[in-house]
């Protein structure tokens, strides 16, 4: 290096007997420090591993909770091309409902039924009760046209329903 | 970079080991220069990736562990107790020595700290002028200054103790 140059030859004198000094061997057990040195650099990947561990713990635990508790009914909010809110929609939270609570056929049951089905027919199905009757819509239309057919056509089926349409006559 | 492989270690500690614990006793006596020293070889270990330059990591990590430890009241005290009891050798004293050891201690320890620290460095860690004044974060110029100030300090002393030995 060339500010090295610039030392004096008694200064170089100097350095040159110092360098030949050994300097004493430090008093650290070769042995033990190997063993720790080993050990510390295991330590590391496990302290890793426990880490990642603890925040993936973590994370399942918030997403349990956040999960777990009842969601609010909400609003939802519209906007119209220009921006302005124009309705607003109350939501209500969708309510699954309990397996089996509606249905006219309960678990086990239901095996039966089919058997008996198989086995008489339709008639072996239960009678629906007035409740369920009410509850329903009347039949379709093509039904109450049907019924406006005279009781004498009514024989020709389809036929005589297709008559009354095109005619419009009710005989 | 990877880990650190653990056979890397031994050949580190057989090029630095003696140099790091002259080094740490520029502030610490003997026995806490050499926990300082392993202190850092175990923490050198336990980096996540070796370091670009290890040798100029391990003496500024034991002069930052050094000085930290020397400020430590009850390592000052402790560390004058036991240098006023007994006073560790610094160099192995052989025959083919051009300076006896005992005597090139005693003129090293004579030496402003400043200077002392950059002789150690150049010479028994074999650091470039240029390394030592990154380790110390001062310039080259500062560096060398240093150095042959400390030089001319050693041969006013070593001239010093020939013409009182020669008297």
């Amino acid at each position: 290096m060339q500010n090295e140059e610039r030392l004096t030859p008694a200064e170089r004198e100097v350095e040159a007997a110092l360098g030949a000094l050994r300097a004493a061997g430090c008093g650290i057990d070769r042995d033990r420090l190997m063993f720790q040195a080993g050990r510390a650099s295991v330590r590391r990947p496990l302290h890793i591993w426990q880490g990642t561990s603890a925040v993936l713990c973590l994370a399942l635990a918030v997403s349990l909770a956040v999960h777990s508790r009842p969601q609010p009914a909400g609003r939802d909010e519209y906007a119209s091309a220009d921006g302005s809110r124009t309705s607003t929609a109350e939501v209500v939270p969708f309510e699954t409902p309990a397996v089996g609570s509606g249905l006219p056929i309960a678990g086990g049951q239901y095996l039966r039924l089919r058997d008996e089905v198989l086995a008489r027919g339709l008639d072996a199905l239960p009678r629906p009760t007035a409740a369920s009757v009410t509850a329903h819509e009347p039949g379709p239309q093509i039904e109450r046209l049907f019924q406006q057919v005279p009781r004498a056509s009514r024989r020709w089926g389809l036929f005589g329903l297709e008559r009354l349409v095109s005619t419009g006559e009710q005989s | 970079m990877g880990p650190i492989d653990p056979s890397r270690l031994s050949r580190w500690f057989d090029a630095y080991g003696a140099a790091l614990s002259l080094y740490a006793r520029q502030w610490l006596e003997a026995g806490l220069a050499d926990d300082i020293v392993q202190d850092v070889f175990i923490r050198l270990m336990s980096q996540r990736a070796e370091p670009r330059n290890v040798k100029a990591w391990l003496f500024r990590s034991v002069r930052n562990a050094a000085i930290s430890g020397l400020r430590s009241g009850k390592r000052r005290q402790r560390h004058e107790e036991q240098a006023a009891a007994r006073r560790p050798a610094w160099f192995e004293a052989r025959a083919e020595d051009l300076i006896d050891a005992a005597t090139a201690q005693d003129a090293m320890m004579s030496l402003p700290s400043d200077q002392r620290e950059v002789l150690v460095l150049r010479i028994w860690a074999t650091m470039t002028l240029r390394d030592i004044a990154e380790l110390l974060d001062e310039p080259v110029s500062t560096v060398f200054s240093r150095y042959q100030a400390g030089l001319e300090g050693i041969r006013n002393r070593l001239v010093l103790s020939c013409r009182t030995k020669n008297d």
